[in-house]
């Protein structure tokens, strides 16, 4: 099971947004770092293959990013989305179950495992509309683990999380992380660092830093932090 | 129609046929194994009539192995055995004793219609008779029972 | 005592009754079939098309015809200023993702925004194909139907999906529902007006007329080339 991502580029006229990245990617949580900006959004959207690079490609067992075969091993949870606004909570899954090829008797069954693995059990039957922001954001997450996807792909996925619910969020992260490739990007540095075996940390489009972060490593988010000191954002 | 439409037809079939849950069932998974497993199955002759076929066949094999007492053996007093009010245990046997006086294909006629649900053309099939003669086996089923109950 | 049918059939389903098998779910699973096949995706998109769209298209078919009736040369322009608002519901459904910030969602799946729309937009767009014919019979004509009389429809129905594509391509979000509802609004005055200017409607005119169906037949096919390629790639502003 492996993500490989080969020298992948996005250009927009004269701006580099992601400067060939290359990286492969197997099994485990893997956090991405870097500030708004950094490009760590466009990278995510090609390796969704939702965005076509401008070099480079991606991968995952032989399958080009962007193919059917691809996406349907794919689970996404953008930075920002919204939902349409007669749907309750199940109506939500159900509507992206279908999209995802899955038959209405599975998708049923895995509505119903997610909305309890998300605590949204008594709201599944209320419109969205009426969802807390954390609320909207657990749905987010249960709607990305559909179909079982190999590869997971989360951006700012704890973004109006509670406290509890973002330690119940890396519970979760981490649990399905042991079988699969999770791939979760943010700026805040204790979402990852005690869940992702591998940080990568994107500056300006490229790549600065890959590899798993021991303690004796010292504080990453010192280190972190001090990548963007004196640096335009 | 889905699997488990499919499934539950098969096993109420067994069923009725063995009168044994588990043996019922075994019989069920293992028809469905021999027809998805024989790609010429799944091809021309409807589904139903060929699964309904393997699942017979089995449960005769199965009744010779075992001599389990079919339904044409079960006598009325049986009903005995029924729980519920005591008009569904009166009704109940009544229809058992009605049931007697018909031949085992009408009473299968009857199954498959009521209980199953199945098409004339399929249940024609299944006998090898016009889906006419099996909509006339059927209302003469019908009038037997009705005479027997109204005595 | 009488017996039913439905009487004898209660008794018989019961006399037979099979008890739960247990193992029914864990067998059944091996036999899953994996993914929903092309042609039961499309089929349930259909009924995620709201059933106001299919009322409102019927509405105004029954609006168009009842005008029909009444129309002669002079005012026959009042069904061409009504097509447009056919083509509204056409634009919603094509703008629906936009509007609601689902696109990038649903572009991430097997069946992606591409199948999605093309299954909406096709049977929508089949329905209003109909619906335009035969608003065209209702059109007052001399002994038989003629091909300037078609652009009638055509031209305006048209017109109003290709600017709209147009315009859906370059925004996101709320102005796409702005766009939806106001290029058809656009496209109805603009015939009005023009037909207070021009007699348009005259026999005369066949030339504007086939240039017209032409040009907007063109602009039209590039336009939904451009949109539907839009819906393989998020393209972010």
């Amino acid at each position: 099971m492996e993500l490989k991502i080969d020298r992948v580029t996005k250009q927009y006229g004269s701006k580099i947004a992601v400067d060939r990245i290359s990286l492969t990617l197997g099994r485990g949580v893997h956090g991405l770092l870097g500030e708004n900006g950094a490009g760590k959004t466009t990278f995510m959207r090609m390796i969704c293959g939702i965005l076509a690079p401008t070099g480079g490609s991606i991968s995952f067992d032989g399958m080009e990013a962007a193919t059917e075969g691809y996406r349907s091993v794919l689970g996404y949870l953008p930075q920002d989305f919204g939902y349409y606004p007669d749907f309750t909570g199940k109506d939500f899954l159900l509507y992206m179950a279908a999209l995802k090829g899955l038959p209405k008797r599975r998708a049923g069954e895995k509505a119903k495992e997610l909305i309890e693995m998300t605590a949204l059990k008594e709201a599944a039957g209320n419109k969205i509309k009426t969802y807390s922001g954390g609320m909207r954001q657990r749905l987010g997450i249960a709607q990305a683990l559909l179909n079982d996807p190999d590869i997971l792909v989360l951006d700012e996925p704890t973004a109006g999380l509670d406290p509890k619910e973002r330690v119940r969020f890396r519970e979760v992260i981490q649990e399905y992380g042991k079988k699969h490739i999770v791939l979760l990007s943010t700026h805040i540095v204790s979402d990852i660092e005690h869940v992702a075996g591998n940080i990568l940390m994107m500056k300006r489009g490229q790549l600065i830093y890959r590899g798993p972060w021991g303690e004796e490593k010292g504080d990453l988010e010192q280190f972190y932090l001090k990548q963007f000191e004196g640096g335009e954002e | 129609m889905d699997y488990e439409e499919q499934y539950d037809r098969i096993y109420r079939y067994c069923y009725y046929k063995l009168k044994q849950r588990e043996m019922a069932e075994d019989i069920t998974q293992e028809t469905f194994l021999r027809f998805f497993g024989k790609k010429e199955y799944q091809e021309g002759e409807h589904p139903m009539k060929v699964m309904y076929t393997i699942a017979k066949n089995l449960c005769t094999d199965e009744f010779r192995k075992k001599k389990y007492m079919f339904l044409e053996d079960v006598k009325g007093e049986e009903v005995l055995q029924n729980k519920g009010p005591e008009d569904d245990i009166v009704n109940a046997g009544a229809l058992r004793l009605a049931m007697e006086k018909l031949d085992d294909v009408s009473r299968e006629v009857l199954f498959f219609r009521f209980v199953n649900q199945e098409s004339f053309a399929v249940i024609g099939e299944m006998y090898h008779l016009s889906r006419y003669a099996v909509y006339r086996k059927y209302q003469k089923a019908l009038k037997i029972l009705r005479r027997e109950l109204e005595k | 005592m009488r017996w039913k049918k439905k009487q004898i059939k209660q008794e018989f389903i019961k006399l037979y009754e099979a008890p739960e098998p247990p193992g029914k779910q864990e067998f059944l699973k091996q036999f899953d079939t994996c993914y929903l096949s092309m042609g039961q995706f499309m089929w349930q998109q259909l009924l995620y098309i709201k059933k106001w769209m299919w009322l409102f298209s019927a509405g105004i078919f029954f609006l168009g015809t009842m005008l029909g009736r009444n129309l002669d040369r002079e005012t026959v322009w009042v069904i061409s200023a009504l097509i447009p608002f056919l083509a509204l519901t056409f634009l919603t459904e094509s703008g629906r993702s936009k509007i609601y910030g689902m696109e990038e969602l649903e572009y991430a799946t097997r069946f992606s925004l591409k199948s999605l729309m093309l299954a909406r937009l096709g049977v929508l767009g089949l329905f209003h194909g109909v619906i335009l014919l035969l608003l065209f019979l209702c059109i007052p004509q001399g002994f038989f139907p003629g091909p300037k009389d078609l652009m009638y429809v055509l031209v305006p129905y048209f017109l109003t999906v290709s600017i709209g594509f147009s315009l859906l391509r370059r925004f996101r979000g709320r102005e796409v529902l702005y766009i939806s509802l106001g290029v058809p609004a656009f496209v109805s005055l603009l015939v009005a007006v023009a037909n207070q200017m021009y007699p348009l409607y005259s026999i005369s005119m066949v030339k504007f007329w086939g240039l017209a169906g032409l040009f907007v037949m063109i602009f039209t096919v590039k336009e939904t080339i451009l949109f539907f390629r839009q819906t393989e790639e998020f393209v972010w502003n």
